[in-house]
């Protein structure tokens, strides 16, 4: 269809177009890392054997580890387990409107939030251990969809070798620098940043090289601000800063107690 | 200068052929490095303030990772791609009325906000195209973003949002109509700040 705007509108959208920066690679690529282990890390600890139930008599780990190592025909005989008709019986959309039935029956299955927190920026998680969590995870394991989805993401993201086992423990370790930000997020909205402060001290030596240092330091600031720790605010906006020069999520202190100090409008 | 060029080659792209039962990494990692860039564009586009685009974009490609194992291609690519920006950017909208009134800790990141990317991004006329922009209905926006940036075929554009043509037509000229006046109120104010 040919454009019926005005010359001066169709000049302006053609230099605004021209003008439009690139989003920075460094965010994109942080974007893709949280994106890609938020979704192995929902498969592991959906199967996290305190979490879910058995399954034919078997857990949902071991399929996860079956099909980490058995490759293609491991990841079949895992969703053989399963039930996997099911999964492949899943329609796709219709039209663009059903952008989001499509992903989908994964995503409105999930009895938590499965995009990644605003706040955070962390992945797509399930709920943290506990009675929540068990919840789901059972719910999950009577053969809700997005298992078999996330086991089969799970599967295919990998090669067929052993190298499942390390990735285990680093999805773990995800997991509880993500619950540990939901806690302290959770101590900030409740305006304790002492008792927040206490949590990412609990973990600082074990999450030291953790994926979401930026995440953690960003709360640190902010904890410190609310428990008035003004010299360790402004030791921690100073790392953040010096870390992470051009992030969106250099925003989100600018109006924190330092902020002026370090993230000047710019 | 706009996406369009990418547009096409999803269409025929057989991404939906590799529905084999997994999800390809390979696969993904294709689509966005291929797309990134376009659904954080759009996003902005579609009024997401640009202290949340990395978040937002993030919230795009879960649903797309998650997604791409049932996605059999019955739809393009592309237009399913952007049906979820739609989606989000919406989702977004109302998370930030929502969350305008809160506490710092909870909102965390302002409109205003902004990085050095924020700043060099916003020329005079990237400004004044979002704020042209920010004046239309969310459904005039994403006719309009489809078929005048994006550059879209009525059909498609259609497609994308999920409405007849009939309906995309009538959305588009009334998006047409509001950006116009728009601009012109805009150039009659700089017009008098000039004197």
């Amino acid at each position: 269809m040919t454009s019926e705007l005005g010359a001066n509108a169709r000049a302006l959208i053609d230099q605004a177009c021209n003008e439009e920066a690139a989003p920075p690679h460094s965010e994109l690529e942080r974007i893709r890392k949280n994106v890609v282990t938020g979704a192995v890390s929902s498969a592991v600890m959906l199967a996290a054997p305190h979490a879910a139930g058995f399954v034919g008599g078997t857990t949902p780990l071991a399929l996860v580890v079956l099909a980490l190592k058995g490759g293609a025909a491991g990841t079949l005989v895992a969703l053989a387990a399963f039930g996997a008709d099911r999964w492949f019986a899943s329609p796709g959309p219709r039209d663009a409107a059903g952008a989001h039935d499509a992903a989908p029956a994964i995503v409105r299955a999930a009895p938590v939030r499965t995009a990644p927190s605003r706040h955070t920026a962390v992945p797509a998680l399930p709920a943290p251990p506990g009675p929540e969590g068990e919840t789901s995870a059972l719910r999950a394991s009577t053969g809700e969809p997005r298992i078999g989805a996330a086991i089969r993401a799970e599967a295919s993201s990998r090669p067929a070798s052993g190298a499942g086992v390390g990735s285990l423990e680093a999805s773990a370790a995800l997991h509880e620098e993500t619950a540990l930000l939901k806690r302290v997020q959770q101590e900030l909205r409740a305006g304790r940043g002492v008792e927040a402060l206490r949590l990412l001290d609990a973990s600082s030596a074990r999450l030291e090289r953790g994926q979401l240092r930026q995440e953690r330091l960003a709360a640190e600031v902010l904890a410190a601000c609310q428990a008035g720790e003004l010299e360790r605010a402004r030791r921690s906006a100073r790392a953040f800063a010096a870390e992470n020069p051009a992030t969106p999520s250099a925003a989100r202190l600018r109006a924190s107690c330092v902020g002026s100090e370090f993230f000047e409008d710019r | 200068v706009t996406s369009r060029a990418l547009l096409p080659s999803l269409d025929d792209s057989g991404y939906g052929a590799e529905r084999d039962g997994t999800v390809k990494g390979a696969v993904f990692d294709g689509i966005y490095q291929e797309k990134a860039a376009f659904v954080w564009r759009s996003l902005r586009r579609m009024g997401v303030p640009e202290a949340h685009l990395g978040d937002a974009t993030q919230d795009v490609f879960v649903v797309v990772y998650r997604g791409l194992p049932a996605f059999e291609g019955r739809s393009s690519l592309g237009t399913w791609l952007f049906g979820i920006v739609l989606r989000v950017a919406s989702q977004w909208r109302r998370s930030v009325r929502r969350r305008s009134t809160e506490p710092l800790t909870e909102t965390l990141a302002d409109e205003q906000a902004s990085t050095p990317f924020e700043h060099a991004a916003r020329s005079e006329a990237t400004a004044t195209l979002y704020a042209l922009l920010d004046q239309l209905s969310p459904e005039q926006r994403a006719a309009f973003v489809l078929v005048e940036l994006e550059q879209l075929s009525v059909p498609e554009a259609a497609e994308a949002v999920g409405a007849n043509v009939h309906t995309l037509t009538s959305r588009l000229k009334a998006a047409r109509r509001k950006f116009e006046a728009g601009l012109r109120r805009h150039q009659a104010r700089t017009e008098r700040g000039r004197r």
